[in-house]
């Protein structure tokens, strides 16, 4: 067992734990450090599995964006101070049987497949260069719809969010 | 048991408490985190597999989820902070306004 | 429709002539609001062209018999409803005087409606009424009849409603139509029962006919009538009806619409029984008895003449229910003609006293002939008309009024017979009648020209165009019209001829003399004024109205007692027995019965609660079952 693999059960075991915060907790602002810490971990997997620029996105968009975003969404529509953060479960058995029996469902598939081992000397040199030629040349194409994806969201969630009437109502 | 299974079986973890989240919260952003989490355990699945192969395709197919993860973060935040502006309350099961009313 | 179509030039102009008025009609609503001054010139040239082709329609009747000239419409069955024309010397004559009245109507709105807001829709229903009523007088079908019977009772609801933001006039035109449809449901089972005795609804085939029913449809026909022809009982809507502009009654509730009840009643006269017929007769002399009483006590200038229309018409309907049809028929050309003459005086006279009223911002009610008098060097045009008119319609020798009131007097003294029965109370109230309508026709001319005038007011003559309606009218009043031949319609006088009896002698003098006596009393009564506290109670005013609603509640009254003690009684009875017996059933039921039913009912509500706890408008519940189908969907797959 190599320094790597101990800081990849390291990981493995934080975001499982980080997972456990955000369903056994029932306060929402902790819920959403519970995703931060299990996006960070997954960003640290990432990087292990020799997916650097991946790791790094991860973070800056993940932990830095969306994260940020979400817990301004909490903050808005939560009162911050008493038990307005807290929020309550239901359809608990039912959800527990159905997520248990597709999780059963895909290890077995898993189980019975077999999978070669990690490759970590993958024969790629200058792998985050190769990320951006890749980009840049095989998904030109995808990565200009993203785009223009990105763009619409933006405008879209500017105006969905916005308190001018005017835009509302048209 | 081999790191890459573990690997496997901890996206399938991960995908499953999503789920199990977006089905039992009822808080519509306990539901927005549950499909974070999902989609994460997708990108997880897709970098594996992208590492039994020789090629990029599965990171790069996960660098365009995380740009319609974050499409989708915006837009169900501004929702939901659209239908808190309307009705007091992010919890959708108490928007009822086109059902009968008991 | 394979029958040929017979193309005469009768079948031709009788076409035009009803399809005229309609063209008016349909181009006075076109007319933009902007041009409403063309509606009344477009719809008065349309209604002269209506005139002149029912005059050669009549010249053709002159040279040619004519045939029904029908078409088959279409067939049920074996049964065959034909429609088309049925011109006989009634119904051209009829035209004629429709299309006459409604051409001077026309002319004469002309003025009166002068400052009206709604000139369209005024001259374009006056044209949509004179279209219905030429169909109904020259249809050859009870059915088609019917159809325009229902258009001029829809058409004179518009008119009387014409000015509808008044109240009164709202409600009056409501209570016309309501009470008109009363009859006309009854006109309706009417129709029914000939069409089941004899398949067939034409009126020269009527005579054919032989069944037991036909005294009850006669008097159910009689009852469509009734209401048309504001006969008793349901004549309290034609008062009412004086709401609408005046020329409006004199076209509809004095010459044409409600005389085409009388009209009706001589086309399907082969229907009545003599039975049915001692129905019409009694209704008739009831009817002109308390029409003539009612326009005694009446103070408005409309009203009396309503009341007297009322009274005319009862006389008409006597007169055909003991016999004496044509003398009925003459008299109802004759009645349109004075009648029209009279209430266009009339609307004379309201439009002058409107204009003086104007002028010097009095608000007394002009149509009150209490405030009226004195007209006669004011209005003196209005006053001939007036007056001969109104000679007319006291029967005063020299008028038309005169010929057809002998025919029927002595048509009814001839029916009546010399010994003592049920029928000398008829002939009573036709006496009654001719003593009564000089009486109150005197008071009215009294009082609105001839009496010191009571008001300052200096109303002045009406213009040329209101004129000469009431000039022409009081011309066609006169008997030398239709006496002599140097007039160019010498076919009109040579029908009319044809009808005219040599009335009795003797019954002649003593209508005349008794004519003379009652004007001469009037003179006597009315000299002073108002002066007879008898003849000025004012709860006679509306005793009609009084007499009716007391007997229907006295009536209403006994029914429900009779519901209470038999119809009841019988009803309870029944209902114990039932109850009884569904004790018997509902133990049966609720021991065998009801433990299947529950059984099913229960597992169907426990089906019904799953389904719907999976529907429950949850989106996470409806995940959550869309998630299981895809856990079985890869299971699936997989294995």
């Amino acid at each position: 067992m190599t320094l790597e693999d101990i800081i990849l059960y390291l990981f493995m075991g934080s975001s499982v734990a980080a997972v456990l915060v955000m369903i056994l907790n029932r306060n929402i602002f902790y819920a959403a450090l519970g995703l931060l810490v299990c996006l960070i971990s997954l960003s640290g997997i990432f990087a292990l599995l020799q997916a650097e620029f991946l790791a790094v996105t991860q973070l800056l968009i993940y932990a830095g964006g969306v994260l940020i975003l979400i817990i301004f969404g909490i903050m808005l529509t939560n009162r911050i101070s008493g038990k307005s953060l807290q929020t309550d479960s239901h359809n608990v058995f039912i959800g527990i049987v159905f997520s248990a029996g597709f999780f059963g469902v895909i290890s077995f598939s898993f189980y019975n497949t077999e999978l070669s081992p990690v490759e970590n000397n993958l024969n790629i040199v200058n792998h985050m260069g190769t990320v951006g030629t890749e980009l840049m040349s095989t998904y030109a194409a995808p990565f200009e719809v993203s785009g223009i994806l990105l763009l619409v969201c933006l405008i879209g969630a500017a105006l969905t969010a916005s308190s001018f009437k005017k835009n509302l109502n048209g | 048991m081999a790191k890459i299974d573990l690997l496997f079986y901890l996206g399938t973890f991960l995908f499953c408490s999503g789920l199990l989240i977006v089905f039992t919260k009822k808080n519509a952003i306990m539901v927005l985190l549950g499909i974070e989490l999902m989609l994460n355990a997708a990108n997880l699945n897709l970098v594996l597999f992208n590492s039994q192969k020789t090629g990029l395709d599965g990171q790069l197919f996960a660098l365009f989820v995380i740009i319609v993860a974050v499409c989708e973060a915006a837009v169900g935040i501004a929702i939901i902070l659209k239908t808190y502006h309307y009705y007091h309350t992010s919890v959708p099961d108490q928007i009822s306004e086109l059902k009968e009313k008991p | 429709m394979t029958a040929s179509v017979d193309l005469s030039p009768a079948f031709l102009l009788a076409l035009t002539l009803l399809s005229l008025p309609l063209v008016s009609a349909g181009v006075s609503f076109l007319i933009n609001e902007k041009f409403s001054w063309l509606a009344p010139i477009t719809s008065s040239l349309f209604m002269l062209a209506t005139f002149i082709v029912s005059i050669f329609l009549f010249v053709v009747s002159e040279t040619e018999l004519l045939p029904a000239l029908t078409v088959d419409w279409f067939t049920i069955d074996d049964k065959t409803i034909r429609v088309g024309f049925l011109l006989d010397d009634h119904s051209l004559i009829m035209t004629l005087v429709v299309s006459i009245v409604s051409l001077l109507v026309h002319l004469f709105s002309i003025g009166y409606m002068a400052e009206d807001k709604n000139l369209v829709r005024y001259f374009g229903m006056l044209g949509f009424f004179t279209f219905a009523m030429l169909g109904l007088v020259m249809s050859s079908n009870l059915l088609v009849l019917f159809f325009f019977w229902e258009l001029v009772g829809f058409s004179s609801y518009r008119l009387i409603g014409h000015w509808h933001e008044k109240r009164t006039a709202a409600s009056a035109s409501t209570k016309a139509f309501l009470i008109n449809k009363t009859g006309d449901l009854s006109f309706l089972m009417g129709l029914m029962m000939l069409w089941s005795a004899s398949g067939n609804l034409d009126i020269l085939s009527l005579s054919q006919l032989s069944s037991p029913w036909l005294s009850t449809a006669g008097v159910c026909l009689f009852i469509g009538i009734m209401a048309k022809s504001a006969q008793f009982p349901l004549f309290n809507w034609l008062p009412d009806a004086m709401e609408g502009p005046t020329p409006v009654s004199a076209l509809i509730h004095a010459a044409t619409m409600v005389a085409a009840g009388v009209f009706l009643l001589i086309r399907i006269e082969p229907v009545f029984t003599t039975e049915s017929l001692i129905f019409v007769s009694v209704i008739g002399a009831i009817t002109a008895v308390l029409g003539a009483i009612g326009a005694l006590f009446q103070f408005d200038l409309k009203r009396i003449l309503a009341y007297s229309t009322i009274s005319q018409l009862g006389f008409m309907v006597m007169a055909i229910g003991v016999g004496a049809t044509e003398g009925g028929f003459l008299h109802l050309l004759h009645h349109a003609f004075f009648k029209a003459g009279l209430f266009l005086g009339a609307g004379s006279i309201i439009h002058a006293m409107h204009q003086a009223q104007h002028h010097d911002q009095n608000s007394i009610d002009v149509q009150d002939i209490r405030n009226l008098g004195g007209l006669r060097k004011k209005l003196p045009i209005t006053f001939f008309g007036f007056i001969v008119c109104g000679a007319a319609l006291a029967g005063l020798p020299l008028t038309s009024g005169f010929v057809s009131k002998e025919m029927i007097l002595s048509g009814m003294s001839e029916w009546a017979g010399s010994a003592f029965s049920w029928k000398w109370f008829i002939l009573l109230a036709a006496w009654s009648v001719t003593v009564l309508t000089p009486f109150y026709i005197f008071r009215l001319v009294w009082f609105t020209f001839l009496y010191k005038p009571m008001t300052e007011l200096k109303p002045v003559e009406v213009p040329v165009i209101m004129r000469i309606p009431v000039v022409a009218l009081a011309i066609g009043s006169v008997t030398f019209l239709f006496a002599s031949n140097s007039w160019a319609l010498t076919s009109v006088v040579g029908k009319l001829s044809s009808f005219t009896q040599h009335a009795d002698g003797i019954i002649t003098f003593v209508s005349i003399s008794l004519i003379i006596l009652s004007l001469t009393a009037g003179y006597f009564i009315y000299r002073r004024g108002q002066a007879y506290p008898l003849l000025d109670l004012q709860i006679y005013l509306d005793w009609s109205n009084m007499v009716v609603v007391k007997f229907t509640l006295l009536l209403s009254t006994i029914t429900s007692k009779l519901d209470t003690k038999w119809v009841d009684g019988f009803v309870h009875g029944v209902s114990y027995v039932g109850v009884t017996l569904a004790y018997v059933t509902g133990w049966s039921d609720r021991k065998l019965l009801d433990g299947l039913i529950n059984g099913t009912a229960s597992t169907a509500k426990g089906l019904g609660s799953l389904t719907r706890s999976i529907a429950n408008g949850k989106i996470q519940s409806y995940l959550l079952w869309a998630m299981s189908g895809l856990i079985i969907f890869i299971l699936w797959i997989l294995y």
